[in-house]
């Protein structure tokens, strides 16, 4: 287990070091805007790995629902990891696919988003097997990091009017007034 | 006014649809406390069978597809509301939809841990993933109010 976060930990960093390497926002004209922003909104690995749930459903005080927290919050974990990877996967066949008809590619920049891709993949993949092991709201930074990165690997589309594109963050719940 | 309410009214383009929206939640949705209960009501309004929204006064003042652009938008808002809700407040809505059903408690609760009616309250076509979201929170949410009833080993 230690050496699951120790292997976790060595990629974060060098994801970092990688992202610094990196331009701001990967907008490569290759790359197709997906549904993936869409139809994953911000709030959701904030809720998967919410700590407040897990203390919510602490203080209950049964172990049947502390157990079965566990067995739903990994199962959304894991939907919302494997999601991850399909959406990386489909930007990547995208963009190959276009870049053998591209007359400019650059070859660092491809490289870069290669390394990029197989990081973020990588990084999907260890949180996959260790949310199987550890409580809901432990590996919650490395999935907001994930998150985060998905948001910069595959910007949002433009449009701030679609249906899907409600509010990430917990508003009012007085509708009117 | 909250942001969500903010955004669905903006992706009503229609003049009838937004005027139908607001006559909505004016008339009806205003007046039902919790949104839990506003989401199995705005189910309620749509047939299983075709999944097409059905409001006779929307429709008589505003035309059919005003009405059901407007039931389909608040559905969704409602919908999305919820799935944003942490797990405690969610149980919240759940003790108010108890309360206002008029069913006993133990009675409403066996029934909708067992046949999960919950599940065709959610709109058509929205993400898989929030929906899981919601469900598998109603889920929990239920055991919540269920253990504090009577202390049991929950369902899987």
């Amino acid at each position: 287990m230690t050496l699951l976060f120790l292997a976790c930990l060595i990629a974060l960093l060098l994801g970092l070091v990688l992202l610094r390497l990196l331009p701001s926002h990967v907008s490569s004209p290759d790359i197709e805007h997906t549904a993936f922003s869409e139809a994953h909104p911000g709030f959701i690995a904030e809720a998967v790995f919410s700590p407040r749930d897990w203390l919510f459903i602490q203080q209950q005080s049964s172990p049947a629902l502390n157990s079965l927290f566990i067995h739903e919050r990994r199962a959304l974990a894991i939907h919302w990891l494997r999601d991850c990877l399909a959406a990386i996967h489909s930007v990547r066949a995208n963009h190959l696919r276009q870049s053998r008809h591209s007359r400019d590619l650059s070859v660092l920049a491809e490289a870069r988003l290669l390394i990029l891709f197989f990081y973020f993949s990588a990084l999907c993949r260890c949180l996959l097997v260790a949310v199987r092991f550890v409580q809901p709201s432990v590996p919650r930074a490395t999935a907001l990091y994930i998150q985060k990165l998905a948001g910069r690997v595959l910007p949002s589309p433009q449009s701030p009017t679609a249906l899907s594109h409600f509010p990430i963050r917990e508003v009012s719940r007085e509708r009117l007034g | 006014m909250c942001q969500t309410h903010a955004t669905a009214t903006a992706s009503l383009v229609d003049h009838d649809a937004r005027r139908a929206y607001d006559d909505l939640w004016r008339r009806t949705l205003s007046r039902i406390s919790g949104d839990l209960n506003r989401l199995v009501c705005l189910a309620s309004m749509r047939d299983y069978n075709s999944g097409r929204y059905q409001h006779a006064g929307l429709e008589s003042s505003f035309g059919f597809a005003a009405a059901t652009q407007a039931l389909e938008v608040a559905h969704r808002e409602v919908f999305w509301q919820l799935a944003q809700a942490s797990l405690e407040q969610l149980v919240q809505e759940l003790e108010l939809y108890v309360h206002h059903s008029g069913e006993s408690p133990e009675a409403l609760l066996a029934t909708w841990r067992s046949l999960q009616p919950y599940r065709i309250a959610l709109p058509l076509s929205v993400d898989p993933l929030a929906a899981h979201l919601l469900l598998s929170n109603l889920k929990l949410g239920l055991e919540v109010l269920h253990s504090r009833r009577c202390p049991q080993v929950p369902r899987r």
